[in-house]
């Protein structure tokens, strides 16, 4: 099937992802752990939002359900104008393989595939055209055309997530998803690739949430998502005050300027 | 872009996917390899029927004398007919050979068995046999190329032949060039030659044209034909009935199915066992790159993309596996047919195999077998794999292991298929639906391995920690981390030491029944009889001279004379045998139904039956059974059921003044039993009687325990295949649990590093890795041992009897089970040997950081 780029929500202030009164429950030994308990948050496209909490607040199962590898057990996910949560499991991955891209924390890359064919992996999948032009392309910009033909257990950790990157936004997602990006690596390696990041994805003007621990990052983003308890219980933009309970998030700075 | 990473993950493990297709090429090879011995046994036998049945539509046959000469002219004059005189000889110098006599009348043959040409040729085939020759030269036969080549004869030349161990010399007098290659292996073997030179050697010679075996009719398929076939049947006399021709292409079907579905179930075994090696690579490929997998998930591949992604790899090295195994099973085919054909003409009857038939048929039966197999190997982990979570991806562990998750759900189905297996076995549904019922009892058992591992492992850790220390504690944890594979492993040597135990428990009940049969049966002191050319077939006469002779022997207390009669036309054939049929006699058999009192009250007008003839045709005391006499069809009332195995076809057994009866003229005893006086050594008795045989008939003549060792020589000969078949079963599972131990040491790579990288000693490692195989092999023994014993009583009680209808004692012998766990531990120690080294010698640092 031909690939078309993904439709970026395009009028400010349309929401790239909004989830609504969210609940998600595991069993966990005889009964039930409730992770997230009619959370709500919401971004507008076009911005880098970071979402924090303690370990086990529920960060990964908000990535779950935004990338639609899981589904609520109430309330709505909604990404780039689709309900995810009306999908059936094969609609929601064929959606994530066209919407959403996702950086993990540990790279993950194929180690059968070279540093080219992980980056054009899903523009093949989808038998888009050029893909390796594009692939090709993206490499460069983050710093490796000339290890275009090598296999990953020959990148260092650092090189490893730039190769990542390239490939999440290789089929022009609506939403980027990153878990952690800079968690395995060293401060300064980190920071690079943060910088790196946040700079082609504000070229594209695409959208971002990262899953962060480090606090000092929070600068850098237009919005931020604290979990706790099972909701998002405060949302705080750069400077701005708290407005309650499951609010929405505003924007409280503008956004950064783009970076040539 | 996913078969390209597959296709670079399976190159990058080259030693395990060479493994998998070693284990898919040995099971297909050894279903091919029988399939091909089976087919060409069958299309050498169906080769020589038609070479000797020819264009024949029908056949006049008779009860146990033949029927008579003087027939042949009156038939002729009512339709196309040839008279046909058939038996076996030895050459004199190559007594281990047999040759097929085919007595022709050369004037009548030429439309019958158009290979052999027509009369007044100058001896060459094609040009046709050399009719005044043939009338005129004693002892004229031809024969083809290709056997005068074997025999080491040409046209002219003279050779020693034995018929029912009596010299007769045949002389060469003309060469069969057969058209093509079918008819060259139709004619191997075989001696054609002038009826009257035939009636002559085999004792058929008398007034009024003697006795033939059968006249050949040619019959048009009209009105006309039907007409003639009336006439024909208006002229036989009792005791000759007319059948179709084709009513013998079955007969030898029928005769080897059951042995043939034997061979056939025991060859499927490696196959079975094959299926675990698919399953323990796929499922290591599988966990292996668990997070890979939950990559391609979390980027958006789908579910079925990722089931279809590890069928396409199973079926990419099972394509491999399967190419190699044809070529493999069609090597090993060229010297298993020599046993097959071998193990045939000792219990049913002759064949020549000149060498092995490729049959597409076989070919791709055993490409579908190996791509079969490949496929059903890949579903558990294929699906694994397609469940694998999304967010996985996102974690550092790769998640539980799901087979120690559900390891009490499989055990209990496993429980359920057993008993489904059990259930099957019981029901009286066939043959083929028993070894269904023997496999599902396999698989559910192998089911319940996971959980029983895991059981062991817990048992054995704190054992083995106080025998070996921490090394032998980390042995049986190991076991219990790398379930998957370790169990898997345990299950595929466990199902092939099963099968192992299973068979030799067969076996050794089989031998040992026979051997107590033998006993029983066998009190004479001295036997006497004519070289059989089939072993369990009589036929063979003793000369009269040479029985007056035996029987005014000095020391001689008894003398028991034996009759049998292989009664050839009818379907399928079965030995009519008559003894003197006393209460001494009597007493001997073994009673399955009725008594020996019954059998001698009413041995003038009933017969008794062995037992595989009572199951064959549901016969039993009580009711009767039609044979087809040189009187004409007599309906025996059936006194008593016994049990003999010296024959699957079946016997029925009358009193010698009964059989007089019903036979036009009777050529004497095919064998004599002689019983010593008292102070009579038997030894004594043997030398007198080979001495009294010198100059007259070439017989054997042997002591009781001297017949008693020769047929077991034969039973053990008949099982060679089995045991090379069960051999070859264990060698796939050794490859399974070598190829199941390499991908556990390389799942652990890391963590021996750092056991190593602390400070673990390298022959420390290998300790443990050897301990743990040890320990695997211990546990497969153990798990095979009661899996056996079920595979032995199924193929005791179930199997055998629906195969060949003997009921056989269960014996099970100690070292048989001792021996089953020695051989699980020392395969799965020598499997251990090379991951142990080869993890004991890799550098620390290479492996953490390859790891």
């Amino acid at each position: 099937m031909p690939h078309s780029p993904s439709p970026i929500p395009g009028a400010a202030g349309a929401d790239a992802f909004a989830l609504a009164d969210v609940t998600r429950r595991y069993r966990e030994g005889g009964g039930w752990r409730t992770v997230l308990d009619g959370a709500s948050m919401a971004m507008p496209a076009g911005r880098i939002g970071a979402l924090v909490g303690p370990s086990g607040a529920g960060k990964s199962t908000i990535l779950n359900l935004l990338s639609g590898m899981d589904r609520p057990d109430a309330g709505t996910v909604t990404v780039a104008g689709t309900r995810l949560d009306a999908l059936s499991e094969r609609e929601r991955t064929l959606f994530r393989r066209t919407h959403i891209g996702f950086v993990f924390q540990f790279y993950n890359l194929v180690p059968t595939l070279t540093v080219e064919e992980n980056v054009r992996f899903l523009l093949d999948l989808a038998r888009a055209p050029d893909a390796r032009g594009r692939a090709a392309a993206l490499l460069a910009r983050v710093g490796l055309a000339d290890r275009a033909g090598a296999f990953p257990d020959r990148l260092s950790g650092g090189e490893q997530q730039r190769v990542a990157i390239a490939r999440a936004l290789a089929h022009d997602p609506a939403l980027v998803l990153a878990d952690e990006p800079t968690g395995d690596l060293d401060a300064a390696t980190g920071l690079r690739v943060l910088d790196l990041l946040e700079e082609v994805t504000r070229e594209r003007g695409g959208t971002l949430l990262m899953v962060t621990h480090d606090r000092s990052l929070l600068d850098r983003v237009d919005v931020v998502f604290e979990l706790s308890e099972g909701r998002v219980v405060e949302s705080e933009g750069r400077g701005a005050k708290g407005e309650g309970t499951d609010a929405r998030i505003a924007p409280a700075t503008p956004p950064l300027a783009p970076r040539p | 872009m996913l078969a390209r990473s597959s296709r670079r993950y399976l190159t990058r493990h080259p030693w395990l996917t060479a493994l998998a297709v070693v284990g898919v090429a040995v099971g297909v090879a050894v279903g091919v390899a029988v399939d091909l011995a089976n087919a060409s046994a069958l299309r050498a036998f169906a080769l020589s029927g038609e070479a000797l049945t020819g264009r024949a539509t029908h056949r006049v046959v008779g009860g146990p004398g033949g029927i008579p000469g003087s027939l042949a002219a009156p038939l002729a004059r009512v339709a196309q007919a040839a008279p046909v005189v058939e038996g076996a000889v030895r050459p004199a110098r190559d007594p281990g050979r047999v040759l097929t006599v085919l007595g022709v009348d050369p004037f009548a043959e030429a439309d019958f068995r158009p290979f052999l040409g027509r009369p007044g040729g100058d001896g060459r085939g094609g040009a046709g046999l050399d009719a005044p020759a043939f009338l005129t030269v004693p002892g004229a036969v031809a024969l083809s190329e290709g056997t005068a080549a074997a025999l080491g004869v040409a046209a002219g030349d003279t050779l020693g032949l034995r018929v029912d161990g009596r010299p007769v010399t045949a002389r060469v007098v003309g060469l069969i060039a057969p058209e093509d290659e079918r008819s060259a292996s139709a004619l191997d073997g075989l001696f054609v030659a002038d009826v009257a030179t035939a009636q002559e050697w085999f004792g058929l010679a008398g007034a009024g044209g003697g006795r033939l075996s059968r006249i050949d009719l040619i019959l048009p398929d009209d009105a006309a034909g039907d007409a003639a076939l009336a006439r024909v049947r208006a002229l036989l006399p009792a005791g000759a009935e007319v059948r179709p021709a084709s009513d013998q292409a079955g007969t030898l079907a029928t005769m080897t199915a059951a042995f043939r579905l034997n061979l056939t179930a025991l060859s499927r075994l490696a196959l079975v066992v094959g299926l675990f090696l698919i399953y323990n690579t796929v499922t290591f490929a599988v966990v292996q790159r668990r997070r890979v997998l939950a990559t391609y998930r979390a980027l958006g591949v789908t579910r079925g993309e990722t089931f279809r992604l590890v069928l396409a790899e199973s079926l990419a090295v099972g394509t491999v596996g399967t190419a190699l195994g044809l070529a493999l099973g069609v090597w090993l085919g060229t010297g298993l047919v020599r046993l097959v054909t071998q193990t045939v003409t000792d219990l049913y009857f002759v064949v020549h195999v000149r060498e092995l038939a490729l049959d597409p048929g076989s070919l791709a039966r055993g490409a579908l077998l190996g791509l079969g197999a490949s496929a059903l190997g890949a579903i558990l982990p294929g699906w694994e794999a397609a469940a694998t979570a999304p967010a996985t991806a996102l974690r550092r562990s790769t998640g539980e292991d799901r087979l120690a998750a559900n390891a009490g759900r499989l055990a209990a189905g496993g429980g359920l298929l057993a008993a489904l297996g059990g259930a099957v076995l019981a029901l009286p549904w066939g043959l083929a639906a028993a070894f269904v019922g023997l496999l599902l009892v396999i698989l559910g058992v192998a089911l319940a391995v996971p959980l029983v591992t895991r059981a062991f492992a817990r048992i054995a850790a704190p054992v083995a920690g106080a025998v070996l220390g921490p090394v032998g504690r980390m042995a049986a944890r190991g076991i219990e981390t790398g379930l998957s594979r370790t169990a898997v492993a345990v299950a595929a040597l466990a199902v092939a030491v099963a099968a192992t135990v299973g068979v030799s428990t067969m076996v050794t009940s089989f031998r040992t029944t026979v051997e107590e049969w033998l006993t029983s049966v066998l009190q004479s002191d001295v036997y006497v009889s004519p070289p059989a050319t089939v072993f369990r077939r009589g036929g063979a006469v003793l000369d009269s001279a040479l029985v007056a002779r035996l029987s005014a022997l000095p020391g001689v207390a008894r003398t028991d004379a034996v009759r049998v009669r292989t009664l050839d036309a009818e379907q399928p054939p079965f030995d009519l045998v008559a003894v003197r049929l006393d209460a001494t006699r009597a007493g001997l058999y073994r009673y399955l139904d009725g008594s020996a009192e019954a059998a001698v009250a009413r041995r003038d007008e009933a017969v008794l039956v062995s037992e595989p003839f009572a199951r064959r045709n549901g016969v039993w005391a009580g009711d009767s059974v039609t044979v087809l006499t040189d009187a004409g069809r007599r309906a025996l009332p059936v006194s008593a059921v016994y049990a003999d195995f010296g024959n699957d076809l079946g016997v029925v057994l009358l009193d010698e003044a009964l059989l007089a009866r019903f036979v036009a003229d009777d050529p004497g005893p095919t064998g004599l039993a002689l019983t010593a006086a008292p102070g009579t050594a038997p030894e004594a008795l043997v030398a007198r009687a080979r001495a009294a045989a010198d100059g007259v008939q070439t017989v054997d003549v042997r002591s009781n325990r001297a017949l008693r060792e020769a047929s077991l020589e034969v039973f053990d000969r008949t099982f060679v295949v089995t045991q090379v078949l069960r051999l070859l079963a264990v060698g796939v599972a050794f490859v399974g649990v070598l190829s199941a131990l390499m991908a556990l040491m390389l799942e652990r790579r890391r963590e021996l590093a750092m056991l190593r990288a602390q400070g673990m000693l390298p022959g420390e490692m290998r300790a443990m890795v050897v301990a743990q195989t040890a320990l695997m092999g211990l546990l497969a023994g153990l798990v095979a041992l009661p899996l056996g014993l079920v595979l032995a009583a199924g193929l005791v009680y179930v199997v055998n009897v629906r195969s060949f209808g003997w009921t056989l004692a269960f014996v099970v012998s100690p070292g048989v089970l001792v021996g089953a766990v020695a051989l699980a531990v020392g395969a799965a120690v020598v499997a251990g040997l090379y991951p142990a080294w080869a993890m004991a010698r890799t550098p620390p640092a290479e492996a953490l950081r390859d790891g």
